[in-house]
Formats: structure tokens, sequence, C-alpha cells
């Protein structure tokens, strides 16, 4: 009896003690466990907590060292007690919530919260509203927690978020910016389209840091900031338009041939739609292959490169196409003193696949056929390009160009026809394979032809003669394949990794000559060579004010006869001094495997591609650059970079007239030596209502050093100008018309002129010629220095005005009248000594082209 | 501004009326030269020395002055004068040359200079030019030691799509030493001026050249007079090589015609080599009387110096070249020039006939 008495009470204490636990668990949430619906799903913390304690009456305790009380917080709308809303507004939060004495308090977690560090992955596609063109370089912005990031070469983007509520931003130049609310924990899919802004003049043309702690460390621009500014002949050209930024100037004043940094020509990656263009202009740079009405945007390096390039060591133009408008047809014509050019574009399947086709050609040859028959002067060049979205996930593009420029003489029954031509082909397919990762694969093919040929006469005799004939030519031909891997693993990351392999086949001179007698000589020399590339770069933000993108490209060179590795290390460093200005710091080694060669008599264009062999190494460079970029809320913007650079194994003639005269002794023509380049380059942009003002100023010294050439001392490069600005200012005093003026100065170029001269040798031992094979002169040149003269400062105005007028919803038509070189300064190209009146008297003279030279064109947008 | 814009868009009616194609067109390149400016540079006039004084025969040589391309010198060549020209030999003799200006001088801007003593072969000389201006120029040779060469074949072909003159020639190479050779090939035009007596009158031949060939084809007995007088004046013939060992294939081709071959005994020292040159013939041929003469084939012996001088003379050519100058360095120093040394062997051809 007493064991069951001891076991009932027993029994009794236990469920008493349960009771009081449950009520004790029940007391101590009593006020957690309230019903209570917030009367919004949108606030700040703070805002829910006053609600709370407004509508129930209950106290809550907090610290703002605790939780901060002004973030902002969203619910789901099926919260029913305190509990659920305060554990809902305090998810990201590093607190607990406890019930006490009749009050609920916010704690500091006893356990570190890891708050969830709960992330999200937006990403998508960044389009224009109305084409569905795919948006390059657009940036999306949280400014809440300072993370960003931009569109890659497809327009696509992929962001990392904290879980809970998140505002993005979306921007582009000359678009108007969408704002879209984020809430949740899991990944999605964002693509935005994004409006146009007509007559937009509110951004600055370059590219610049948004107050997204992304770096600009290049220049963006799209296809209607090259239109803002004429050039010659009206021309709007890409190579033209990036000669007003500081650090890159033409090779020589009127054309469209840069040189950067003190680099030369064939040191630029010329890029169209990633495939490597080996030349760039036509008719030596009148204007440059890169149809403007096709382009969509460009990306220009001139230092601080990512590792995803190589192959050239100045510069990179990373040229676009414009995939077709995805929802009307529509396109342009317009026509200039050179040429006209037509460009259409539209849907194959509305919102699935469309088709981009831009023609040009000149016409101005035209008028003067009839009266030079037999003779022809023209350029023509097509774009073609289509895309097709496989599904949301997956689209494939191809993209052809094809150009041809030609010179026809049919003089004293001469039959000389040269032309030069570039085709280029792409395919490419791209893949987001998942939120984080964006994969393409492009398969790419570039070939150039350049071919002179007569049928009456060879190449070395000026004589007419029935059965002569020849053919020269020179080519590159490069097959591509490349891989590529952009991996956003979290906000802190942004990982870029390819692989690629080329083949390519160089004929640099090849030339097949047959006489009347029979007789036949042919020269040729080519080559043959695969190249392997490796890269791997991360763009890491290490806090909210510093990031830093360190890389590293990898290439190999290779033939039956030799092999060359290249290593090349790149790093970019930014820090945010304050809102609006930056700190950054740049080192970059690039490798190049082929040179660029200055040709003589053979009367080929400017250059010719020759590859590294076993004898000629390849050229490298290092280059570093401190810069300081500020934007201001007024519509000002300040760039100021120092850079050095040094170039190895430059590439020059050292003797002989022609290099490939010889099939084998060519390379002991060619001489290696070392380039270094420095100076200092500022740009100023600058709104004042209705003028935009900008001005790029370069202050640079350039030198070349070879042990065969000016006794081994080092000499001023050709294009070693001390000084080069440009000043520019675009006025718009109303929605249709604009005024353009643009004043550039540059030092002259340095050449070399003979120190004496001196009678002639052959004349003095009494003989003469009478052939025109063997020409002679009267007098020798006797020179010392190289580039020991500098030719006079070029300077020059170009004015002009756009008119503007809407016909019809889609379509607007432009007029642009203009000058260029308006006060007609004689800017001198080249030099001769002339001794023409008296024979033995000499006059130094300067010639020059494109004095004064008006322009009208018109454009029509449909 | 927004009147004047006004008044300019007003006015796009008349841009239009005025078209796209008026000879406006015709100032789209409007090329011009103007007069630059010497370069600011301190630089004299110098003394230049040119010759090629050959063994076996007198000191001949041009000089002049040179005109220097720098600020505040004016660009026109003037006869020097005031010019004394001293040769001496190894022996420390000395001799004064000659030098008064000639039917070429104003045309060359040189005046030539004579010596009387014959140079020898393997001697060595020091001219000595002094002005009281330009101060003092020395160039200091050696005259190649002589050599033998002869023709071993010849014949016409057609080369280079040309008519060609083709020869065989070997050259015995002296043992111990460097050599240089250079095969030049030349026309020197002749004036054959004949006389005729008859019946007891004196005739001109080339004005009476009816009478003359009747005399002769009646086989009468008559006295002929010819005067023989060799131009000054030579006019070069490209030639071609299709030899390795040449400089000329070093810089060139064997399709490219060359004013000099140019040949190194490095790989043929000391012994006796062939190479065959090609000649374009096509002005072998007199076009008329005046341009009647012989082709002389000359191989000489020249002096490093030279030969290197000749070998950046041969890749130059007419004109400024700012871009690809071509150094050529003389041998004279604190002057500008060359005063070539070498040892000559000539061949003669007769391709021209004066019908007498």
């Amino acid at each position: 009896m007493s064991i069951l008495l001891a076991n009932r009470n027993a029994l009794l204490s236990l469920l008493l003690t349960l009771c009081c636990s449950v009520k004790s668990t029940a007391q101590q949430k009593a006020l957690l466990n309230r019903v209570f619906r917030a009367s919004f799903t949108k606030g700040t913390i703070l805002s829910y907590i006053e609600n709370i304690q407004e509508k129930t009456g209950v106290t809550i305790s907090y610290s703002t060292a605790t939780i901060d009380p002004n973030k902002k917080v969203k619910l789901k709308g099926n919260e029913e007690t305190i509990e659920d809303v305060l554990i809902a507004i305090l998810a990201s939060e590093n607190a607990d919530i406890l019930e006490r004495e009749g009050k609920i308090l916010i704690i500091p977690a006893v356990k570190e919260k890891k708050p969830v560090h709960r992330t999200y992955t937006i990403s998508g596609f960044v389009r224009d509203k109305h084409s569905k063109e795919v948006l390059i370089g657009a940036v999306v912005y949280v400014p809440s927690i300072n993370v960003g990031a931009v569109t890659n070469n497809y327009g696509y983007y992929s962001l990392t978020l904290p879980a809970g509520y998140n505002k993005a931003i979306y921007r582009y130049i000359e678009y108007k910016a969408d704002t879209v609310d984020i809430e949740g924990e899991s990944d999605r899919r964002i693509d935005i389209l994004l409006e146009f802004k007509e007559n937009n003049l509110d951004e600055v043309v370059i590219y610049r840091e948004e107050k997204s702690g992304i770096a600009a460390d290049h220049l963006h621009l799209t296809g209607e900031d090259i239109y803002k500014r004429q050039a010659l002949f009206g021309e709007n050209d890409i190579m033209r338009r990036l000669q007003n930024t500081s650090g890159v100037q033409t090779a020589s004043d009127g054309f469209s041939t840069i040189v950067v940094r003190g680099g030369d020509p064939g040191q630029n990656l010329n890029l169209l739609d990633g495939v490597p263009l080996y030349y760039v202009d036509h008719f030596d740079g009148l204007t440059s292959v890169y149809n403007t009405e096709s382009v969509k945007s460009v990306d220009f390096y001139k230092g601080n490169f990512p590792a995803r390039y190589g192959g050239r060591l100045s510069s990179i133009i990373d040229v676009n196409t414009k995939d077709g408008d995805m929802d009307r047809i529509g396109g342009q014509f317009t026509m200039g003193l050179l040429k006209a050019s037509l460009n259409l574009e539209g849907p194959i399947v509305k919102e699935r696949s469309s088709l981009m086709l831009a023609a040009r050609r000149t016409w101005i040859d035209g008028l003067f056929a009839p009266f030079a028959k037999g003779s022809a002067v023209n350029f023509y060049d097509v774009n073609l390009k289509f895309n097709y979205i496989i599904n949301k996930n997956n689209r494939i593009y191809a993209s052809f160009y094809n150009g041809r420029d030609r010179l026809n003489v049919n003089i004293s029954n001469t039959q000389n026809r040269t032309s030069w031509q570039n085709n280029i082909s792409a395919v490419k397919w791209t893949s987001i394979i998942n939120p984080k990762a964006f994969f393409n694969i492009t398969l790419t093919y570039s070939a150039f032809n350049f071919e002179m040929k007569d049928n009456r006469q060879t190449l070395d005799d000026v004589d007419i003669k029935t059965g002569d004939s020849y053919t020269g030519a020179s080519s590159v031909k490069d097959l591509a394949l490349r891989l590529q891997l952009r991996w956003t693993p979290n906000t802190k990351h942004n990982v870029d990794a390819g692989l690629s392999y080329s083949y390519a086949f160089f004929v640099p001179v090849e030339v097949k000559s047959k006489y009347a007698s029979g007789q036949t000589q042919n020269i040729s020399t080519a080559f043959r060579s695969n190249e392997v590339t490796l890269y791997v770069e991360d763009d890491i933000k290490l806090g909210p004010k510093w990031t830093i993108r360190p890389g590293l490209h990898w290439a190999n060179w290779f033939s039956s006869k030799f092999t060359y590795s290249s290593l090349q290390p790149r790093l970019f460093t930014s820090f945010k001094a304050s809102a609006s200005s930056m700190f950054y710091l740049s080192f970059s080694q690039m490798a190049q495997f082929l040179h660029l060669i200055n040709s003589n008599t053979y009367g080929l264009p400017q250059g010719f591609w020759i590859p590294s062999t076993a004898q000629i190494e390849p050229e490298e460079s290092l280059m570093g650059a401190l810069g300081y970029s500020l934007n201001t809320s007024g519509n000002l913007h300040f760039n100021m970079e120092l850079y050095y650079k040094d170039i190895y194994g430059v590439t020059a003639y050292s003797q002989g007239k022609d290099i490939f005269d010889n099939t084998d002794s060519w390379q002991n023509k060619l001489t290696q030596g070392k380039g270094w380049s420095y100076g200092i380059e500022t740009n100023i942009d600058k709104k004042i209502g209705a003028f935009v003002a900008s001005a790029a100023y370069t202050l640079s010294w350039n030198w070349r050093k070879f042990d065969l050439l000016n006794d081994g001392k080092k000499f001023p490069y050709r294009y070693d100008r001390r000084h080069n600005l440009k000043l520019s200012l675009i006025y718009t005093p109303g929605k249709n018309t604009e005024l353009t003026a643009n004043w550039t100065y540059m030092t002259g170029e340095a050449i070399t002129l003979p120190d004496q001269v001196y009678p002639d040798l052959d004349r003095n031992l009494m003989i003469q010629t009478t052939n025109s094979s063997t020409p002679s002169s009267n007098y020798t040149y006797y020179y010392t220095q190289w580039n020991n003269y500098r030719l006079p400062a070029i300077h020059r105005l170009d004015v002009g005005i756009n008119f503007h007028k809407k016909k019809k919803k889609h379509m607007e038509r432009t007029w642009s009248i203009g000058v260029f070189n308006a006060y007609g300064r004689r800017n001198v190209m080249s030099v001769d000594l002339v001794s023409d009146a008296t024979p033995g008297e000499f006059q130094l003279k300067g010639i020059s082209l494109f004095n004064f030279v008006p322009y009208l064109s018109y454009r029509l947008k449909f | 501004m927004g009147s004047i814009i006004k008044k300019v868009y007003k006015k796009r009616n008349l841009l239009r009326a005025t078209g796209y194609f008026l000879p406006a067109v015709m100032t789209i390149v409007s090329s011009c030269t103007r007069n630059l400016d010497l370069p600011k540079v301190q630089a004299e006039k110098k003394i230049v020395l040119i010759g090629e004084l050959t063994g076996g025969g007198p000191a001949l040589l041009r000089a002049g002055q040179s005109l220097p391309l720098a600020e505040g010198n004016e660009l026109k060549f003037s006869i020097i004068e005031g010019l004394e020209v001293k040769l001496e030999d190894e022996n420390g003799i000395v001799q004064q040359l000659s030098g008064s200006a000639d039917e070429m001088t104003p045309v060359l801007y040189t005046v030539p200079f004579k010596s009387t003593v014959v140079l020898s072969p393997g001697g060595r000389y020091k001219l000595t030019a002094t002005h009281s201006n330009l101060g003092i120029a020395i160039a200091e040779f050696t005259i190649p030691s002589a050599f033998t060469s002869s023709i071993i074949d010849t014949t016409s072909t057609s080369y280079a799509g040309v008519s060609a003159f083709e020869l065989g020639i070997q050259i015995d190479d002296l043992p111990g030493e460097s050599n240089y050779y250079v095969i030049e090939a030349i026309k020197q035009y002749i004036d054959v001026t004949g006389f005729f007596s008859f019946g007891g009158q004196w005739y001109d031949l080339n004005g009476n050249k009816r009478l003359y060939d009747s005399l002769n084809k009646a086989n009468l007995s008559f006295i002929k007079n010819f005067d023989t007088t060799f131009s000054s004046n030579y006019f070069r013939q490209p030639v071609y090589t299709t030899d390795p060992y040449t400089d000329n294939l070093t810089y060139g081709n064997s399709l490219n015609p060359s004013k000099r071959i140019l040949l190194r005994d490095v790989n043929f020292n000391g012994t006796s080599y062939i190479t065959h040159i090609s000649v374009d013939k096509s002005q072998f041929l007199a076009t008329g009387y005046i341009d009647r003469g012989q082709i002389m084939i000359t191989v000489k012996s020249v002096s490093e110096d030279y030969y290197n001088y000749l070998v950046a003379y041969e890749q130059t050519e007419p004109g400024l070249d700012p871009n690809q100058p071509v150094r050529i360095k003389g041998n004279v120093n604190n002057g500008l020039g060359m005063i070539g040394a070498v040892y000559t062997r000539r061949f003669t051809y007769f391709f021209d006939s004066w019908g007498y």
C-alpha cells in the first residue's frame, strides 16, 4: 500500500511538474504566441516593432548594437503571430528573441547565428526594350549592400545577393535606368528590358565608374557615341573616334590607323565579334573596315589588360556587332562623299531569331568610270549576322564579314589589278550552365589576301611587253577554337577562365613572274604555326572600397621548328577613396608572336605580317600604370594616368630594299631591339547645360634602340609625339540639332633626314644610266642619325552640324555638314628634298593632304 | 547661336539643289606642298672627294663640297675654290695634284684633280685635301694587288624577260689575303670621224658616204683617215647574277637587276673561280650615230672600304627615304665621299658598227 501511495505521489508530482512546465513554457511564450498580423508587408524593422507594440501593447526591447532598426525588410504575408513576424524581420540579424517578465527581448544570439548567410543569385540578360538587342557592359547594382555586376559580351549578368529584400538598379549608357525590387531566398532569372533615351546628352560619352564599386579600366563605346564625332569626309569611324582618347594617336593625320602608347599599328588587337582582324584599313586608312552601322559596342583597352586578351602588346579594340532587331524590320541608310551604306535588320522569328545585314560601297568612283575605262578605285564590305535563341539558356550566333579594296589601272596598255580582301566568319554557342556559370564556345576563321597582278609587265620592269605578266600576293589565314567560362560563385568573386587553340598559315610574299621568253620565277615564303592559350582571372571584391583582379595568361606558339612559351601575369586593383573618386594600379605582361613589317617597293599594303621563327623571337611588353579617376555629381569626369612600358623584340629592317627578294635570307634583313615609352594622360569631360566639353591630353616619350641601327644608340620612335591634345565641344541647342567642334594638336612625328647631301659616286665617275631598272641620282644622302628631324606640329579644327528630324514613329533622318581642317592648316605628312627649278639647288618641302575638306552626308533610320 | 542655326537650317533646300556631285568633290583631296625649315643643328660644309684610283694609272678624282641640311645654310651647291690636293705615297713622296674646272663642273659641282704619278698595285697612299675654310680631309687607301681574270665564254640569251649577254668570268684569286671583286658592264660612246682623199681633195666621210662607198666598191686605192674619240661619259648596263656567293643574292634575288655584281673571295680564296653574269643588252646597239660605242666588261679588285661602300650604294634608290634610310660610309676623314682603290681588268666588245 505504501508503495502504491509512493507511486501515486510520484506520479502526481510528475504530472504537476509537467503541467507547470507546460504552463511555464506557455507562459514564457505567451506574448510571442499572440496572434498578430502586420499592417503592411514592407517596412523597416523599427516600423514592425512599433506596429506590434501599438497593436498588441506588448513591449519589445532591443539594442541598436544588436540589430539595425532601419533595415528594410519584407514579410511574406502569412505570419500569424508576433513570433512569426519577429522571426521574419530578424532573419538576417544575429539576434535571439526571448520573452521575459512580460516583455519581449531581442538579444544578441548566444550562438553565432551564422546568419544563414543565406544568399540567392539573380541572373539574366539585359536587352534593349524595342529591338531586344543584348546590351554589353550594362551595370546591375544594389546600393544598399554596395555590390554590382556588369553584363558580359552576350549581355548576361550574374549577381549573388543576401537573402531578403534587395533593390537592384539596372543602367546602361544612353538608356533609362530601371529599378527592380527583389525579395527571396532562391535563385531567380531576371531579364531586363531597358529603354533608350532619345536625344540623350545626360550621359557623357566615356564609360565611367558607376557608384557601384566596379572599376572602369577601359573605354566602352556604343554605336551612337561614334556618330557624335565626324571626321574626314564626314566618316563616323571607330578608329577615328578612339583617336580622341588620350594615349591614342593617329599614325598619319586624317587617317584611321592608330598607335597606342609607343606601340606600332601591328601591336593593336583588332577584334570583330571575337575574330582577330589582320588589316583594318580601307585604302590605307581613309576609313576602317568596321562599319559603324553594324556596331553595337566597342571595348577599348590601352592598358589594364584582362587575362582573357593576348597576342598583341599595345591595345585591344573589341568590336561587337548588332545581333539584329528581334521585334521589327528596320535599318539605316547613309550616304556621304566617299560611300553609301545600308543596314537592314529584323526578326526571322519574333523574339526567337533575327538577322542583321550591313553593306557599304564607295560610289564616287562611278562618276569617273566613263572617263577612265578599265580603271577603278573602290571598296565594299558586308557584315552579316544571324542569331537564334534555342531556349532561355542557350543561343547560337553566326557572323560573317567580307570586304575588298580594289585598284585597277589601265594606262598605256598596262593592266594592273590590285586588291585587298578580308574574310571573317565566326560561329558561337552560349549556354547558361546555372545562374552562376556562363559558358561560350566560338569557332572563328579569319583570312586576309592581297593580290597584285599585271598582264603586260613584270614587277621590276616598267616596259610593256606582251607575254610578260606577274602575280604578287600576300595572305594570312587563321582558324581558331575558343572556350570561355565565367563563374560568379558569390558577391566577392567573378572568375573568368578560357582555353583556345588556333592554327595559322602565313604567306607574307609570293611573286610569280612569267616572261615573254618563257622564263618564270617564283618567290614564295610560307609559314604554318599553332598557338594554344590558357587564362584565368578573378575579379575580387575585398571590401566596400577595394577590388583586385589578378590574372594569368599563358600562350604557347609552336611549329615543327620552334616553340615559344609565355606566361603573362596581369594585375588590376582599385581603391575607392570616396564615393566619387578612385585610385587604381595595374601591371600587365603581354606577348606577341606576329610582327607587322612595312614593305617597300612591292607596293603591298602598308605592312604585312610575318610570324616569329627560330630566328625572330616574339615581342613582349611589361607595362605598369597608376591612375586616378573622379566623377562628381556636377557631371564632371576627370581621369589621370601615368604609365611606363618596356617592349622587347621590336622588329625593324636593318638593310636591303625588299625583305623577301631572297627567300633564304629574309630573316637576316630584320633586326630586333628594344623600345620603351612613358607618359601621363589626362581626360576631362564636363557637361554644362547644352554643352559637353571634353579634353584629352597626353605628354609622352617613345624610344627605340637597336644594336644594328643608329650605331646602337637610342633614337626617338617615329610616333614620338611629345604633346597630343584633343579638345571637343558638343553643343545641343535643341533636340534636333547638334554642333560639334574638335580641335587637335600633335607634335610632329620624327623622321630621318640626311645630315649632308653630296655629289653622287657614279655621276662623278662619269657613269650615267638610261635604264629605268637601275635608276640613279645626281646626289648621295648621308645619314648619321635615325629620326633626327621633327615635322612641324599638326593642328586643325573640325566643325560639323547635325540636323535631325523625326519623320515618323520609327523614321529619323539626319543631315550632317561640316569641314575637316576648317582653317586649312597644311599639316605635313611627308617630306622631299626637291631640286626641280635649278640643278644643284634644293628646297626641303613638306607635303600635306586634306587641307579644308568639306563634307556632307545624309542618314536615314527606319 | 540659335538664330544662326536657323538660318543655316533654312538653307537646306539650297544645299539639296546644289547636290552632292558638285565639282567641290574635286577639293576633297586637296593637297599641297610647303617649304620647311631646316633642322636646327650645327653642321658645316665638308670637303667631298670622289674617285676610283686605279693601279697602273694616274690618280684621278673629283672634289667638291657638301650641302649641310642645317638651319642657316643655303641649300645650293657651289663649286669649291682654293682646294689643294696632295698625294703621298708610302715612301713619303708627295705630289701636288692639279685641278681645274672642266665642262662637267657646272653640272656636277665638282672639280677634277689629276696626278702624273702612276699608282702601283699594292701601294699605300694618302690623299690630303686642304681648304682654308673647310679644313683638311684625308683619305688613306691601298691599291689592291694585281690579279688576273679572263672571259671564258659568252653567249646571247634571254634572261629575266630581256635580251641578255651572258658571260662566264674566271677570277684567279690571290692567296693569303682578302679580296673584294666588283663586276660591271658599261657602254662607252665612241665617235669615229672619217676623212678620205680623192682627186686631190679631202672629203668628210659622213657627208660623202655615197662617194666613199662607190670608191670602195670600185676597189680604187685612196687615202682614208679615221679619228677615233672615246667619250668620257659611260652608260651603265644592268647586270644579273645567279651566283649565291655574291652579295647581290644576299640582299636581292637573281632577277633583280643590279648596277654592280659584288663578290667576296671568302669561298674561293687563293683559287680560280668562275662566275656567270648576264648583262641586259637591250641598249647595246646604238639607235643612231651618236650613241655608237663599245661595251666594256670590267672586273675590279677593290679595297674593303670601297666594297662596303658599294654594297650600301647598291641598296639605295634615288630620292629621300625618311623611313628606310641607307647609311653609306665613305673613307674620307673629316670629309665625305669615297676614294676607291681598285685594280681593273677590262674586256671590250663591239656590237655597233660604223659602216666604214
